[in-house]
């Protein structure tokens, strides 16, 4: 038997460093992403497709995202099961109970609200444990595992979504889901497979192959490893098998870089020319080391023309410690005399103490250099 | 630059003209006006910035005046590197040729020629410093402005022992700090209106986001709210059996001591039905008992009123009998007082007769002196109306009688008084006189005029004269006298006319007296009274005394009939007060017996009435007890009574039972369970609605996107932020470079002024005398104060000559600074027309000294002015008529001076 599990669309999700050009592809690709889901599916002949929760990045999202959601969900071909996590729960709020969704929904496509079993193919269920609330303060899954026996014959799947314990810092969070609990499920028979949604990290629980999050299909940060992936499961009598699928074309990219002269910056401006799928790179500069206003002022020109192509290139203000460096080559090489260069000198510095006006002067020293040259 | 020659061809008054310019040094150009001196400093003007196409008005001005020719002129001058012949023809056939003829040969013509001279001039020359260094005439010479000169400042650096500035100008650098600087601030140094654009975009973005924020954070709150009710509604139907059991159990007990409050309350009304008939039956003992006493009661009162009754008829019999007794004394009393009134009436009749027989006789004597008094009158009146005469008549009589008297005597005296003397008796006769005089007698006698004497048969003698008037006068006058007589009814003719009229004067007069003294006792007779009432009132007294004389004897007196008067009235006055007491008796007794018959008849009224009551109560008594006898009464009562109250004592068993269940407790505990059900069914509708309330709400809010606006709004902040840092960034920057750049650029004018300013003092000394010196400004470089002999003195306030003489050393001393440097000549055309010879030849050392190290071109008119310039090339222009003679070689000249 083989099915998709996928999770964490994030469907409608924003990130503030975009411009709004970049946003809107942002925005597009993860809804073409559930299209690509639903080719997998059909070309891997999946059974079904179980989506383990955050499927929108809010309750709230825009009508239009949900509209096309609904549009990319009517590709599939085999049945889908929708899990509410917690950034889409089933609250009053919930978006797959607004009229927009609810009334809309393809044929074939079913939202998880309770943990009664459903047969979604022979010979196959899904338990889900959806969310109700942000908070529900329990352990979700335990809760629908409860009092479940082995299927008479056929695979169970649950379908869960949220922490778990072995991965979390917040071991107090009353809603993490117990890994224990899920292998004594497992041990039991009364689950074959736990499909679970809300890391953004695609990857194994515990050592065990059974339980699994597929991460998230596009990327969304920097923090995330190895994104971009739906996995297609088959589940029979030797076990289970896992294979992943690529589907997101967004990469969250974080480049570091010492620069102590010209060398350095035109090593960089190189690594930024090779990032690949520029309008859908995310980079993250880490710069440190240290130059010349001259040297600045170029290193400023090369991130200007990368960032005019890159969907966005920010440097991290934790991880940078570049020195602006200012000497007397650099003054020389403005080319001034006289009162012009004296002045250069007294904002040179200035630019080189510690003084309120340092960064200024830092400025200053960079306009000057740029109307010096202008001339 | 150097200009090395200027060559003049048909222009203006110039037919032609060859001026070779020293190359360092001074250059006098003299000329008369009508040559215009001032044409060479024109021709270098047009050729650097005239095209030879050029259709200016100066350009056709240089036209010779009635010539169809075009006016032309070369110049071969030195800039940077470059040294150069530049031609060109205006007007007619137009042309321009340029030869270059190092660094690199050029050679050019038309307007590449012309572009070509721009383009080395803006390559060489300091175009500012060029302009401050000419002067042109008619001008007035005021300073330079040399603070624009990139090339004096570079000059001025050096000199000050600064860094060379550099090729780049600082001008245009620091216009191109301040272009950017602008970007963001407003020339004053404020944040222009874009930056503040830019920070009310990021604050109205901040807005945004807390107003997105709140509208999810409301959207959150009712999906709380709405689990939190939902789950309220849950928990409460769970609790919802226990209350129904509850309600159900308690309303079963409600239910039982209800039933018993039923029974409670039929007994109640047995009770109360058994009471009511004891109550009945003890009622009517109780009508009977009173019945009976009422009968008995009544016949008590009858017996007692019939004694009233007979108490009261024996006291009116005794007082009728008092009340006969009054009346006959009153009656009786009355009669005595009639008599003595009448009495008392006839003696006042009888003493009135008395009075009445004086009144007649006094009154009778009256009337007779009224009718004497009467008789009087009408005896006088009588007189009185026939009498003709009246006073005035009588006084006009006497007054008349005067008159004749008067006039008598003047007639006698107007006669003639005559003695005659008879001889003879002689008859004489005079009017009626006739007498007879005796012989020897004498007769005196008076001939009035008009009157004759007649002496019969002898004479008759008259009087002639004046006495005729005067007799005529005399007789007016007795006419007169006699006319009022006749009125007087008298005879005039009488003698004793007059006499008799004075007699009847005088009796007229006493009959009017005694017609006044009758009418007065005719008034003192009457008083009051007219003659009328005096008859009535006699006529009555005398009727009165009539009628009393007819019955009795009159009184023998007044004072005896008013004696008998008053013993009447006496009489009188007692009998009136006997009457009044026997009246009051009588009314007395009359009361009396009227109230005694009043009360007898109240007493048979109550006689009558409780005989009929005690009738009627005998005969409902025994009625009654036809009816039933007064023993079966009380019996019924008794058992009545008796029933009553066992049926109150089982209602109060009954009820005691009740108060023990205690039925208020109960009901209020199934009452309580019953509203505690209710109210739960009653919440779970209302949480019900509200949280449909609540899912309208939210599908509402969830139509907008919410936690899109959120991230829209942020993104949008973030951005304004952003934009807003890179903006004050960018401001701050271009403010420090542009704060710290002109600072620099100020502190450096101030220093370079100092080798400027040396210069100028240099060259002043020359001119002012030693111990001269002066203020210059940093930024234009020109003179603000001259202090020489210890007074300082603004540019301003100094003579004319003197601004005269500062603006050119100014011009020189920059000059001198630049000349290293290339520079560009000095050109005074015509100036110092107002120094004088002394100061002029300090002016002729400070241009030679000048003319040391730069070129200077002086252009003048008059000669004489610069003739203290040491070492001058002079260059005499000639008019255009003498054009072939007038070339001069300043080159030569220079040489011939050295």
């Amino acid at each position: 038997m083989r099915f998709l599990h996928t999770a964490d669309w994030h469907l409608g999700m924003t990130r503030r460093f975009l411009s709004a050009e970049a946003q809107a592809r942002f925005v597009d690709d993860r809804i073409d992403a559930v299209r690509d889901i639903a080719r997998i599916a059909a070309d891997e002949d999946c059974a079904f497709v179980v989506a383990c929760g955050d499927l929108f990045d809010s309750n709230h999202v825009d009508r239009q995202v949900a509209a096309r959601a609904l549009d990319a969900l009517g590709q599939f071909t085999v049945p889908v099961l929708l899990l509410p996590g917690n950034h889409d729960p089933l609250d009053a709020g919930s978006i797959y109970t607004s009229p927009a969704f609810a009334d809309r929904l393809p044929h074939g496509v079913r939202v998880i609200t309770d943990s009664t079993p459903i047969a979604v193919a022979d010979g196959v269920e899904v338990v889900g444990a959806p969310w109700h609330t942000r908070r529900p303060g329990r352990d979700l899954a335990a809760a629908a595992l409860e009092g479940l026996a082995p299927p008479r014959d056929g695979v169970r799947v649950l379908a869960a979504h949220g922490a778990v314990d072995v991965l979390s810092p917040d071991a107090d969070d009353p809603a993490l889901i117990r890994v224990e609990g899920l292998r004594h499920a497992l041990f039991a028979g009364a689950v074959s497979y736990v499909a679970l949604g809300d890391r953004h990290s695609a990857g194994e629980v515990g050592d065990d192959p059974r339980i699994r999050y597929p991460g998230s299909p596009v990327a969304t940060d920097h923090d995330e490893a190895d994104p971009g992936k739906v996995l297609v499961v088959d589940v029979g009598p030797q076990g289970v098998e896992v294979h992943e699928h690529g589907v997101g074309r967004w990469a969250f990219t974080r480049i570091a870089a010492r620069l102590d002269g010209i060398d350095d910056i035109d090593r960089l401006d190189a690594e930024l020319h090779a990032v690949p799928d520029k309008s859908r790179a995310v980079v993250r500069l880490a710069l440190t080391g240290s130059l010349g206003v001259a040297e600045d002022a170029r290193l400023q020109q090369v991130l200007d023309d990368h960032a005019d192509v890159l969907a966005s290139l920010t440097r991290s203000e934790g991880r940078s410690d570049l020195a602006v460096v200012v000497d007397d080559g650099d003054i020389d090489a403005l080319g001034l005399q006289g009162h012009a260069r004296d002045a250069a000198d007294e904002i040179a510095a200035l630019a080189a103490g510690e003084g309120p006006d340092q960064q200024a002067a830092h400025d200053a020293l960079r306009l000057l250099h740029r109307l010096t040259r202008a001339s | 630059m150097r200009i090395l020659r200027v060559s003049l061809r048909d222009f203006r008054g110039v037919g032609a003209a060859d001026v070779q310019f020293a190359r360092d040094g001074v250059t006098i150009v003299e000329g008369p006006n009508e040559v215009g001196k001032s044409t060479i400093a024109d021709a270098i003007d047009m050729l650097l910035a005239d095209p030879d196409s050029s259709g200016k008005a100066r350009v056709k001005a240089a036209q010779p005046v009635g010539r169809d020719v075009g006016p032309w002129a070369e110049m071969q001058f030195e800039t940077g590197d470059y040294r150069v012949t530049y031609a060109k023809r205006w007007v007619k056939g137009p042309a321009t040729e340029l030869r270059v003829e190092g660094p690199s040969p050029e050679q050019l013509t038309g307007r590449a020629a012309h572009d070509r001279v721009l383009e080395i001039l803006e390559e060489t020359l300091d175009a500012p410093l060029f302009a401050a260094l000419r002067h042109e005439q008619g001008m007035p010479l005021a300073q330079a402005d040399l603070g624009a000169s990139a090339t004096l400042a570079r000059a001025l650096d050096s000199a000050a022992g600064l860094n060379a500035a550099s090729d780049d100008d600082d001008g245009s650098l620091l216009e191109r700090i301040d272009a950017v600087r602008l970007e963001w601030t407003t020339p004053t140094g404020s944040p222009n209106r874009a930056r503040l654009d830019l920070r009310e975009a990021a604050a109205a973005a901040e807005h945004d986001i807390a107003v997105a924020r709140e509208a999810l954070a409301r959207q959150e709150g009712r999906i709380e709210e709405h689990r939190r009710i939902m789950r309220e509604i849950a928990e409460s139907e769970a609790r919802d059996p226990d209350l129904v059991q509850a309600r159900d159990r308690l309303a079963a007990d409600l239910l039982a001591v209800e039933q018993r409050e039923h029974r409670v309350a039929a007994l109640d009304r047995d009770a109360g039905g058994a009471e009511a008939r004891a109550r009945e039956a003890a009622q009517r003992r109780a009508a009977r008992e009173a019945l009976a006493r009422a009968v008995a009661d009544g016949e008590q009162r009858a017996a007692a009123a019939a004694e009233d009754a007979a108490r009261l008829d024996g006291r009116i019999a005794d007082s009728t009998r008092s009340a006969t007794a009054a009346d006959e004394d009153l009656s009786r009393a009355m009669r005595a007082m009639r008599d003595a009134e009448e009495a008392h009436d006839a003696a006042a009749a009888a003493a009135q007769a008395v009075r009445d027989a004086f009144d007649v006789e006094l009154l009778d004597e009256r009337r007779q002196q009224v009718v004497a008094a009467e008789e009087e009158i009408a005896a006088a009146e009588e007189f009185l109306a026939g009498c003709a005469i009246d006073a005035d008549l009588m006084e006009r009589i006497e007054q008349a009688a005067l008159e004749v008297a008067v006039a008598r005597e003047r007639t006698r005296a107007s006669g003639a008084r005559l003695a005659i003397e008879a001889e003879s008796p002689q008859r004489i006769v005079q009017g009626d006189e006739d007498r007879l005089l005796a012989a020897g007698e004498e007769a005196l006698v008076h001939l009035p005029v008009g009157e004759a004497l007649v002496l019969p048969g002898v004479a008759r003698i008259r009087v002639e004269g004046d006495g005729v008037a005067a007799r005529a006068d005399q007789q007016a006058a007795e006419q007169h006298l006699a006319d009022l007589l006749a009125r007087a009814g008298l005879d005039p003719a009488a003698t004793d006319a007059l006499d008799r009229a004075r007699v009847l004067e005088r009796e007229r007069l006493d009959r009017q007296r005694r017609v006044e003294a009758a009418r007065d006792a005719r008034g003192r007779a009457l008083r009051d009274l007219t003659p009328e009432e005096i008859d009535d009132k006699l006529a009555r007294a005398r009727t009165r005394i009539a009628a009393h004389h007819a019955g009795e004897e009159p009184p023998e007196s007044l004072d005896a009939a008013n004696a008998s008067v008053a013993a009447a009235a006496s009489a009188r006055d007692a009998a009136r007060t006997a009457e009044h007491a026997a009246r009051a008796a009588h009314d007395a007794a009359a009361a009396v017996l009227r109230d005694l018959a009043a009360r007898r008849a109240g007493v048979q009224g109550g006689i009558e009435a409780e005989a009929t009551r005690l009738d009627a109560d005998r005969h409902a008594l025994a009625a009654a007890r036809a009816e039933a006898g007064d023993d079966e009464i009380a019996r019924e009562a008794e058992d009545l009574a008796a029933a009553a109250q066992a049926a109150r004592a089982r209602h109060a068993d009954e009820l005691a039972a009740l108060e023990r269940d205690d039925p208020e407790a109960v009901r209020q505990l199934a009452d309580n369970a019953r509203e505690a059900v209710d109210r739960a069914a009653r919440d779970r509708t209302d949480r019900a609605l509200e949280a449909e309330r609540l899912l309208g709400e939210i599908g509402e809010a969830g139509e907008h996107g919410l936690a899109d606006r959120v991230a829209r709004a942020e993104d949008a902040a973030a951005h304004a932020r952003d934009e807003l840092a890179r903006a004050e960034r960018q401001a701050a920057a271009a403010e420090l470079l542009h704060d710290v750049m002109t600072r620099h650029r100020d502190e450096a004018r101030r220093a370079y002024v100092a080798p400027f300013r040396a210069e100028v003092e240099r060259l002043a000394r020359l001119v002012f005398g030693p111990g001269t010196s002066v203020e210059v400004d940093h930024d234009t470089l020109q003179v603000t104060t001259r202090t020489h002999d210890g007074v300082t003195v603004p540019y301003e306030a100094l003579s004319g000559g003197a601004r005269e003489q500062l603006a050119v050393i100014g011009r020189l001393a920059a000059a001198t600074l630049v000349s290293a440097d290339g520079g560009a000549p000095v050109i005074i055309d015509d100036a110092l027309g107002y120094s004088d010879s002394a100061r002029l030849s300090g002016v002729g050392a400070a241009l030679a000294a000048a003319g040391a190290r730069s070129q200077v071109i002086v252009l003048t008119c008059a000669p004489a002015r610069y003739g203290s310039v040491g070492s001058a090339a002079v260059v005499r222009l000639e008019p255009a008529g003498a054009a072939a003679g007038g070339m001069a070689d300043a080159r030569d000249a220079a040489e011939d001076v050295a």
